[in-house]
């Protein structure tokens, strides 16, 4: 497996740290006029999310991950896997389970692509686009024509998720929504 | 695309200009004379932690330019400076390119304390007066981490040094070295002198006694946890000095990267004699990102080690 000597840590590079694999978020040099030279590196752990810090010696190796990005079109859930398959035109398909989804499940919608981490060729973790385009199938009774004033009501969409929207929404409106913060955007024109 | 421009702004390469010109006028009213010394030699600095480029021809580019300087305070020179271009291979970073730019001096007849004084003096021209706090590294090491520098065991020092992050300790001194740099960065307040430090830290200075502790009679300025300066009064032993490069060498040996000769125009220089003196090496390119409120030396440098 190859290795990266702490001189060529970069932003974005993925390596094993306790055996989990982690990107690289940030590298400082350190090193006292005289003595020894530390990098002291900041983490994502792939799996978990969570920023980890280490410092290391200037010079020592950790071992590189294979971990890469891929494009993947979201198929179904059998409930207990989420199914992905490949756009490059190979139809290979892979498994996400419960802890790789993780909170992007609210945003999955069939035939949707979006990214996935593959770790080993296992998906770790999967990364729904910005925005999605996903129906309303429960929420009060809109008030027509009530399309200024504030004021929201939570509605349920296709993929099972809640979120706030304005109180002119119906049932069967498609809303644009914003997947990092959950956020309502607006309707879209159908 | 081809990054050809300068990596900092014009305004920058002006406030360099003028700091040199403050700098060339300290030392005039003070009388210490600027010189120039060569900046490729045959021979280089044994200090483990510090790596020179080396040219096809076998010689070094400085690492700083003391060897030299020294050399002439044996051959009669008054007090001196020089501003130059000094080289470290692999130190590259926020606060650390592979190339930068040294303010030395040696001051004859003076001791740390003295020295000290008269590099507060000149960074308050550069970055206005404030207030200095002084710590020993004992003090300072003891107060952040209860460690007693001078008489833990190797094994204590691992231990703390594990327990703040630092993923693998291989001796004595990378864990004092890890520590010491975590606490430098956490100092609360923005200019401290450190003094004092452990005596296989001493490198060219002289060794003395503090209470039952032998420590390295060196300082170094640090602003806003940044090293800005480092300080000996200076060892003038050459014997001595021939040892501590022999212990440099085993290290070298031992770490398995190449040992440097001794150089021998320094040795003899010291056994003619050297005066006794105090000297100090200020980062100038670190000195002007502090004075500008910048990041990263890339905004006070014209090309660093990317762009070159």
């Amino acid at each position: 497996m190859a290795a990266y000597s702490t001189n060529e840590f970069r932003s974005g590079l993925k390596v094993l740290l306790e055996g989990e694999p982690c990107s690289i978020l940030q590298n400082e040099f350190v090193k006292p006029g005289k003595g020894q030279a530390f990098n002291r590196v900041r983490f994502r752990n792939l799996k978990s999310g969570r920023v980890w810090e280490r410092t290391f010696k200037s010079g020592e190796s950790i071992e590189a991950a294979d971990v890469m990005d891929m494009d993947m079109q979201y198929l179904y859930s059998d409930g207990e896997f989420w199914h992905f398959m490949r756009t490059d035109g190979s139809y290979e398909q892979v498994a996400a389970n419960h802890a790789a989804v993780g909170t992007a499940k609210d945003w999955l919608k069939e035939e949707d692509v979006l990214s996935v981490t593959l770790w080993n060729d296992e998906p770790i973790s999967v990364t729904p686009p910005n925005f999605v385009e996903l129906e309303v199938t429960q929420t009060d009774p809109g008030i027509r024509g009530d399309t200024a004033q504030g004021g929201s009501k939570p509605a349920e969409l296709s993929t099972g998720a809640t979120i706030k929207v304005p109180l002119f929404v119906e049932i069967g409106d498609i809303l644009r929504v914003d997947t990092r913060n959950g956020e309502y955007v607006g309707r879209t024109k159908d | 695309m081809i990054r050809w421009r300068p990596s900092c702004s014009l305004d920058s390469l002006v406030e360099r200009a003028r700091v040199l010109g403050v700098i060339r006028d300290f030392f005039r009213e003070k009388n210490v004379l600027e010189v120039q010394t060569a900046v490729l030699a045959r021979y280089g600095v044994t200090e483990p932690t510090i790596t020179s480029f080396r040219t096809d021809s076998g010689h070094h580019l400085q690492t700083s330019p003391e060897f030299q300087m020294k050399r002439l305070l044996a051959a009669g020179a008054p007090s001196i400076y020089q501003i130059c271009p000094a080289f470290r291979q692999g130190e590259e970073g926020r606060d650390h390119n592979p190339e930068f730019v040294i303010l030395e001096w040696y001051r004859l007849g003076l001791n740390s304390r003295q020295l000290i004084l008269e590099v507060a003096e000149l960074v308050d021209l550069i970055l206005g007066r404030s207030d200095y706090h002084y710590r020993t590294a004992g003090q300072l090491l003891h107060a952040e981490f209860g460690l007693d520098v001078h008489g833990d065991s190797d094994l204590k020092v691992a231990e703390l040094a594990r327990d703040h992050g630092l993923d693998s300790v291989v001796g004595r001194s990378d864990g004092v070295d890890f520590l010491m740099a975590s606490a430098l960065q956490r100092l609360p307040f923005e200019r401290v002198f450190i003094t004092e430090f452990p005596a296989d830290q001493a490198a060219l200075a002289k060794t003395k006694l503090l209470g039952k502790d032998t420590v390295a009679d060196r300082f170094e300025l640090v602003i806003r946890g940044i090293e800005v300066a480092n300080g000996y009064h200076e060892l003038t032993d050459a014997d001595e000095l021939e040892r501590r490069m022999d212990v440099d060498n085993r290290e070298r040996r031992e770490l398995g990267i190449p040992t440097m000769a001794r150089d021998p125009f320094l040795l003899a220089s010291m056994r003619q004699g050297l005066p006794a003196c105090a000297g100090v090496a200020v980062g100038l390119d670190r000195l002007l990102a502090l004075a500008g409120h910048h990041e990263s030396l890339s905004s006070v440098m014209a090309f660093p080690f990317d762009r070159v």
